[in-house]
Formats: structure tokens, sequence, C-alpha cells
């Protein structure tokens, strides 16, 4: 970064100085080595990582770990793109793991030198250069009866605020993992092998007959919830850990697996992490069979190594987005399409963003 | 959070006449060091990084301008500024009886009515806004009174939407408007009222003719200070608005967190600074950062109002129509002009203290998560809270790095503006006056995106040094306007008495001065306090995982899980800096000049 050369070094300087000065110098540059920074899902995702993968892993080798928020980290790309993540395993969505990819952010993965992890075993995402899948999970509807005065059985009864009256809520748009586009077509009759690539005016439309309907755009996975659990809003699109506590705790609320989008995220290792050996030993401990099959007993996500599911009973098996019940229901968000680039310059991912702020903005 | 600055750099050379005054100044001016090398490290580099940054990395100047034209950014910057502009005039409506009717009262009156209004301005936005989804929710206490009271059958839609956005901003932002006005109407000599009456005019009339225009410094100071912030809110509108377009700060926070739009965050705040210094250029004399404020100039200033007004009132008498007009509206408004500042200070008051009473409900619900009102009531919550390792050592960071923080920040302003208000630096005192209180009137967000590409390149990022740095550039504006109004107030006769009997200078700094300014340190230590513990802006911006603070942790908490747990800790906290704030007032009591700068 040839243009920062001046600037920083006067800075550099000078701030070391202020420190120097003030005494207090304590923070990430020096001992960060000592502690590994984690993405951490927050909530009960977030619960079970530390039981099924943190602790554990603490315990094993003595390597304390810091969960680092992710939803919270306002800067995380800016921050990476800049060579100082100050995150060793970050956890990123597939429709936005082209990106990374692509800016030459992530370090390799060094699943060759596993010794407790089978890579053959991941199904069906496997195992990336850059990437190893750390979760299966779904966007699905839930609703409440009471007020929709029915059933809603896809996305189309979704929309349809005539038919089954009340408020709705959805995911961020710019969040491409909550699937508003693909939501809005399938909403719109589009069978899900033709999803993409996206028509996005299409898409764009049906979202606005939508939107006097929508209460707000969530933006987080409390707020999804608390939308729903309030009363609020009558039907919501919800991450499907989420949605089973809800319902597991309130008899009035109701949800499907039909049409629910069905998506994996990664755990990658960024470019400019304090603590590399230590991040690629967590990814294999992530990856073992046994901690996964603890994880999914946790919190109804499914497991990315399939060895796992020989130690999750049937039970539990079957509330997973991933059990033969929900297989022919689901739909699978891309892990391609996004990584493609558009005829009009830049990643699908990219300019599927623009189209969001285009919409929301207008 | 920010607060308005009527200490005034006065010229240099008036100052100078004090024997001894010129031949000290060298070294008087050198106590201006510490802060403005402070202020240029941490405030103007990574200004200039930025614009140097949007202005010629990548695309360089083409670029530049394609994205600061960008259709969606310019949609965002109007929508952005048409909220502010209604929330700018919605606290001016509110805080102007306020300030009124507190700066009529004695004094007593007046600082409750101040201290009502302005309590929000030292506690967390985040957990008043958050206290804000309950009050306005369909189902929440204002829709079930209304419903109650038979005024509605069906519920209003007050939040998520732009009602509740300048609800919940035109709460926050009360205070900024309140204390210039209070400031301004302290100022006006109310015998013009009577003088006015006496001629004929009724109460309303008099004070339409003659104390609003008196106060229209005040108006303007507040209103663009108002405006000002508002454009970087952050994260009121993000949790209270509709499926509607971002604000400026919320989509900095997007842009931020997707791939290669550094340089697009680095314009847009670019052209975000310039718009705040344009406003800073066209009002600097209202909002105190002129080159000379001083006492004399505000006087000219007044009479200069007077007599324009009595040319007025001469047009106004010879307008026969207009007179008739304006005669029977006054007649009607005469009997209830009392009245109607009192309801707008008493909705002032209930806007100020809504988001407190909910908390303070919510901090004993016995329930899991989150319900209004709760179905029983336990200290569950307050319990988990003293019994989280993860929330106590939030706390202990956020306590340590803001009280050191105010400590440092009131320590180097303190001594540059003792330099300023001696005049030590000739002609660059008033200047580094108003350098050292330029970051209050620039947005936070934008320093703070600064700070971020800054601080991310000299790998400070995301520690608890980035986070302190910040919290100084907080404390320090603030430490030079109490400070210099606190030197201002000081009689030379004391210091001039203990040196003429042969004390040092630094003795003379030690035994005479310190204690005179003992107050107003403590309360600008008490203040950079609150203004650091309170912030979530640079929390979040500069912060990071291993420097996780309370703020920080609440707004997690807050995206994370469905509890009252974030209600239980903002109790705790209000309760604290209500007990800060309590002390602080006494104190400041204590000198009345010190009471006067805020």
């Amino acid at each position: 970064m040839p243009r920062t050369t001046k600037l920083t070094t006067i800075l550099g300087a000078s701030a070391a100085a202020t420190l120097l000065a003030t005494g207090c110098g304590s923070g990430a540059g020096g001992d960060a080595s000592a502690q590994l920074y984690v993405a951490d899902g927050g909530g009960a995702w977030g619960e079970a990582q530390r039981q099924a993968f943190f602790e554990p892993f603490t315990e094993e080798t003595g390597i304390e770990i810091v969960p680092a928020s992710q939803e919270s980290q306002t800067a995380i790309y800016a921050a990476a793109e800049a060579g100082n993540p100050g995150m060793d395993v970050v956890n990123i969505a597939a429709s936005m793991l082209p990106n990374w990819e692509n800016a030459e952010l992530l370090q390799p993965v060094s699943s060759d030198g596993w010794e407790t992890v089978d890579t053959a075993d991941f199904d069906p995402f496997p195992v990336l250069d850059h990437a190893v899948p750390s979760l299966i999970y779904a966007t699905q509807i839930a609703y409440r009866p009471d007020t929709t005065g029915g059933d809603l059985e896809d996305w189309s009864d979704f929309f349809d605020t005539a038919a089954y009256p009340g408020q709705r809520s959805m995911g961020e748009g710019s969040v491409l993992a909550n699937g508003v586009f693909e939501i809005a077509l399938l909403a719109d009759g589009v069978a899900p092998d033709d999803l993409y690539p996206i028509d996005y005016e299409r898409a764009l439309a049906k979202m606005d007959d939508l939107r006097p309907d929508i209460l707000t755009f969530w933006s987080s996975g409390a707020e999804s919830a608390q939308l729903l659990a309030d009363q609020q809003v009558a039907a919501v699109s919800a991450w499907n850990g989420r949605v089973n506590d809800l319902a597991a705790d309130d008899d009035s609320i109701a949800y499907t697996w039909n049409q629910a989008l069905l998506h994996v995220d990664y755990w990658a290792v960024p470019e400019g992490a304090d603590n590399v050996e230590a991040a690629q030993q967590f990814i294999e401990f992530a990856s073992r069979p046994d901690r996964q099959a603890e994880f999914a007993g946790l919190i109804t996500y499914a497991p990315t190594n399939a060895a796992a599911y020989d130690d999750i009973d049937e039970d539990r098996q079957a509330a997973l987005p991933t059990a033969p019940g929900h297989a022919d229901q689901v739909v699978p968000q891309s892990t391609e399409y996004w990584g493609e680039e558009s005829p009009e310059g830049g990643l699908w991912s990219e300019v599927a963003i623009g189209y969001w702020q285009d919409w929301i903005s207008g | 959070m920010r607060l308005p600055f009527h200490g005034s750099a006065r010229a240099a050379s008036r100052r100078r006449a004090t024997p001894g005054g010129a031949k000290r100044a060298p070294v008087l001016a050198a106590l201006l060091i510490p802060a403005v090398v402070f202020a240029v490290i941490v405030f103007l580099l990574p200004l200039v990084n930025m614009v140097y940054g949007a202005l010629f990395a990548d695309g360089g100047t083409s670029t530049f301008f394609a994205d600061a034209t960008d259709p969606v950014f310019v949609r965002v910057l109007l929508r952005t500024a048409t909220i502010s502009a209604i929330v700018t005039v919605v606290c001016l409506v509110l805080g102007y009886p306020v300030a009124y009717i507190a700066s009529r009262q004695g004094s007593v009156v007046g600082i409750i009515l101040l201290g009502l209004v302005c309590l929000p301005f030292f506690t967390s936005a985040l957990v008043r806004t958050y206290a804000w989804t309950i009050i306005l929710a369909d189902r929440g206490p204002i829709n079930s009174f209304l419903i109650g009271i038979g005024v509605i059958d069906d519920p209003i839609r007050l939040v998520y939407n732009d009602i509740g956005v300048v609800i919940g901003m035109s709460q926050v932002l009360l205070p900024m408007m309140v204390f210039p006005l209070y400031n301004t109407m302290r100022g006006i000599d109310r015998s013009l009222l009577q003088a006015s009456r006496s001629l004929g005019s009724n109460a309303v009339q008099s004070w339409a003719r003659v104390y609003l225009p008196l106060s229209r410094p005040g108006i303007l100071a507040g209103s663009t200070l108002v405006f000002i912030s508002a454009m970087g809110y952050y994260i009121t509108p993000m949790l209270l608005q509709g499926p509607s377009s971002p604000m400026f700060a919320q989509r900095m926070d997007t842009l931020l967190g997707q791939p290669g739009q550094r340089g697009t965050v680095a314009t847009e705040s670019v052209v975000m600074l310039l718009i705040t210094l344009v406003l800073m250029v066209l009002f600097r004399k209202q909002l105190g950062l002129t080159l000379d404020a001083s006492a004399g100039a505000r006087r000219k200033l007044k009479q200069k109002a007077v007599t324009t007004r009595r040319g007025d009132m001469g047009r106004y008498l010879s307008d026969g129509l207009l007179s008739r007009c304006g005669t029977a509206v006054s007649r009607v408004l005469e009997p209830v002009r009392l009245w109607i500042a009192w309801v707008l200070t008493l909705t002032a008051i209930l806007l100020a203290l809504a988001p407190f009473i909910i908390i303070s409900i919510l901090a004993f619900s016995q329930d899991a998560y989150l319900r209004f009102p709760p179905s029983g009531y336990s200290t569950q919550w307050i319990e988990s809270y003293f019994s989280s390792p993860q929330w106590l050592a939030a706390t202990e960071l956020s306590v340590r790095v803001s009280i050191l923080a105010a400590l440092i920040g009131t320590a180097i302003g303190s001594l540059a503006a003792f330099a300023i208000a001696r005049g030590a630096a000739g002609r660059w005192s008033p200047m580094a006056y108003v350098f050292l209180i330029a970051p209050l009137v620039v947005p936070q967000i934008v320093v703070a995106v600064a700070l971020l590409f800054s601080f991310v390149e000299v790998d400070v990022q995301g520690t608890e040094t980035a986070v302190f740095l910040a919290y100084v550039l907080l404390c320090l504006p603030y430490a030079v306007i109490v400070m210099n109004t606190a030197f201002q107030g000081l009689d030379r006769v004391y210091e001039n008495a203990a040196a003429s009997l042969g004390s040092s200078p630094s003795r003379v700094a030690y035994t005479v001065v310190l204690p005179l300014v003992a107050p107003a340190l403590i309360a600008s230590v008490m203040f950079g306090f609150v203004m650091g513990f309170s912030d979530l802006v640079f929390a979040q911006f500069v912060g990071g995982p291993g420097a996780e603070t309370l703020e920080r942790l609440m707004f997690r908490t807050i995206r994370e899980v469905v509890s009252p747990q974030v209600a239980a800790v903002g109790f705790l906290f209000f309760v604290a800096i209500l007990i800060v704030g309590i002390v602080a007032v006494i104190v400041m009591r204590r000198r009345q000049n010190v009471a006067a700068s805020l």
C-alpha cells in the first residue's frame, strides 16, 4: 500500500510515542499468540460452539479461545483487506466465500495433514482449499397460525398477506445468506431448479408487493425471534435453530420445512491472522465427527462431516435440516452462482448487493 | 455525544497586559503541545489519511466523483438529511420551552428541569433505543394505554417506521438543543420584555418580537449541533426503522462488512466531512468556533439585535393588517402561553424519562425473554450480571479505559486550556482552541471510520489501545471547554499576589491555581469518563473481540439473545451514572462559572 507509507510511518511512530507516554500499552500487538480469536455465532449457536468446540479444544491443547462475535464485527472485511483481521478463525457464508477467495484474503487450510478427520467424509459439501464447511442450516418460515388464520406452506403463502393476514419480517437483503432474492422468486412461482441465475428485476418486483406488509428487515437472529415472540409480526423468515428454540417454548408458533433455503457456512483462516498454527489445529478439531455430533445435539444445525451422523440419535437426526424427511422439501442455496463473474463485471454476489442497496434506499 | 461550547477564546493581546505574562508566554505556550500533538495524531492525521485515500488511492479522483454521486448514496444522504432536519425541528419545539422555563425559574427548579431533560445525554443510547422498541410496539404501553382509554381501536404504528426513528433520535439529541438555548437565554435581559409590554404588547407579542430574536444565537447553535450529530447517527435508526433506506452511519457499517468497499466508505465519509465543514464554517459564530468570541463581541451583537428589532417594530406598526392578525393570534395564545410551554416541557421530560422507566421495570423481570409488562418480578437478571465473568470483564475494561482516558484527556486538555486562557501563544491561542474542540463538531461516525483505517494500518485496530486513544479524543474537547471557562473565570489577583510574595510559577500553579479550578477538573474527568463509558460508535468501529467494552457487549447481546439481561445492566449503570451526575452537579454548583459553561 504505497499511498499510506509516509502517513503510516508518522502515525505509527507518534501513536507508539503516545502510548509509551501514557503507559497504556495492552492489546493484541505482542502477546496475541497466546489466544485464538475464533468466530462466535452468538446466542444458542455460540453456546453450542462453546460446549462442543471451544472448551474441549482448550482442554485438549491448552490454547485459550476468545470467542469473537462476527455478527457485531463492524469492520471484519475492511480490517482483513488491510491485512489485520483481528481474527484467527472466521466463519463465512458460502455466498460470500468467493469474495474472500478472490481477494486472496484466506490462507490455505492444511487439511492434507489432518490425522483425526477424513476429508472424504465431508458430504454433500466438500473441504475446499481455503475453507472447511462448518455447519449446515436453513432459513425457514415460522409463523403464528392464530394470526395468519391458516398454515403457511410455502413462500407464496408467506407473500400472500390477503389470504394469511399479518405483518412479515425477513432477514436484511445485503446478507445474501438471508436469501431474499431466492425467497422472492420461489414466492413468485419459480421452480427451485430455475432459481439461478437470479432474475433480480423479477425478485425485487415481487418484493415491492410485499414491502407494505414488511414491518422491518431483521438484522440479527435475536431480532427475528423477538418479532415473532412479541406478536409484532405474524410470519418471519428465520434460521431453523432460532425457530426450533422458539417453537419449543411457545405452542402458538408453527413452522415449515417446505422450501426452506439450505445454507452452508465455512471455517477459514484469514490472511494476517496472528495465530495460524492454532487456527489450523482448531479447524481440524471442529471437524471431528464426535465434536460435530455434540454440536448438532445442542442446536439443530447439521454436521458437515457425515461421519458425525453415527453419533447422533435418530430423533435428533430427524430435527436437522438434512434429515431425510426434509431433504426433498428444502431448496439448497447455490454455492457456485455467487462466485461466478457477472457479465456486468464483478461477482454475482456484488451485483446482488448492489441491486439490494438500490432497492432498499428507493 | 457532544456538548455545545460557549467558553470563549479571548483575544490574546488584551491578556498580555499582565506583568510577567509576556515573559512567560513561550513557557506557557509549551503547555499546548501535548493536546495539540495528540489531536494531530489521533484526529487530524487519520482524517487527512482518509481524505488522501479517498482522493488519490486506487481509482483516484474519477472514482471519487463516481462514488460521491452514486444515486444510492445520494438517496441515503437525502434521507439522512431529511430525518435529521425533522429531528432538529422536534428538538427545537420541545427544547425551547424547556430552556425558557429553566432559565426563568429559580436556579433549583431550573437545574432540576435541565437535569431531567439532559439525563439521557449521560447514559447509553443503546439501552434507550432498546427501550423504545418496547415502549412504541403495537402491544407496548403507549398503544395499550390508548386502546384502554378508548381513543383508538387498533394500535398505531409507532416503531419500525420514521416516527420511531424520529422519537428515538430526538430523545437522544434533545440535550444538545437545550444546552445552548439555555445558555443564550440566561444572557437575555428580561427587562426588555417588560419594556415591550409596557409599550402595549401582550406577553406573546413581546415574546415573538423581542425574546425570540434575542434567542436566535442559541437556536442556531442548538439546531446546527443537533443536525450535524443526527447526520452521523448510528444505532438508533438501525434498531427502530422499518423496511426503508438506511441512514448514513448504518450504510458505513454495512459497507465495511462487505468486500472491496473501503474506497467507497472513505469517499462517502469524506463527503459527509465536507458537509460538516461547510456547516461549521457557516455557523462558526453560533457554535463558538470563532477566533474572537469575546464577551465584548457578544454584547455588541446583542445591542445590534435590539436595534434591528426596533426597526422591525416600526415596520410592524406601519403594517396595520399584519398588526391586527398578529394581535388576534396573540390574544388567542396569550391566556394559554404558559400552559403550552409547560405541556411541551412535560412532553420533553416524559420523552427523556420514558426509556428509563421501562428499563427499570424490565430489569426486574422474572421472564426468560422480553415481555412487557413482565409476568412477575425477580432479581435474577441483576444477579446474573454480577455472576457473569463476561459482563464483569467488560465492565472492568470499560471503567478502566474510560477513567484513564478521562484523566489523560483532562490533563492535556487543562494544560492547553490554561495556555489558551492566558493567551500564551498569541494569535495561535484561539486557533488552538478551535482545533481542539473541532472533534466535537465532526460527526463521530466520520472520525470513527478515519480512525479505523489508520488504526488498521498501524496494527492497533481492535485493541484496548485503540479504544483508549479514541476515548481520549472524545474527552479532550470537553476538557478544553470546561477548563478554559474555569481559567477565564479565575481572578488573577491571587496568582499575582502569590507570585509577588516570591512563589515560583510552578508553586503558584500547584498551591493557588489548582485548588481554585479543582471543581472544574473533577467535572471534566467525570464528563470524559461518562462520555467514554456510554460510547458505542468508537467501541464498535475501533474496538474488537479483544477489547469488548460494556456497550459493545450490550449491543452484541441485543443482537444475539432475547432476554431482559441488557435491561438489567442498563438499569445498574443508569443508577451509577445518576449518582455520578448528581455528584457532578453538586461539585459544579460550587462554581457558577463552570456550570455556566455547560
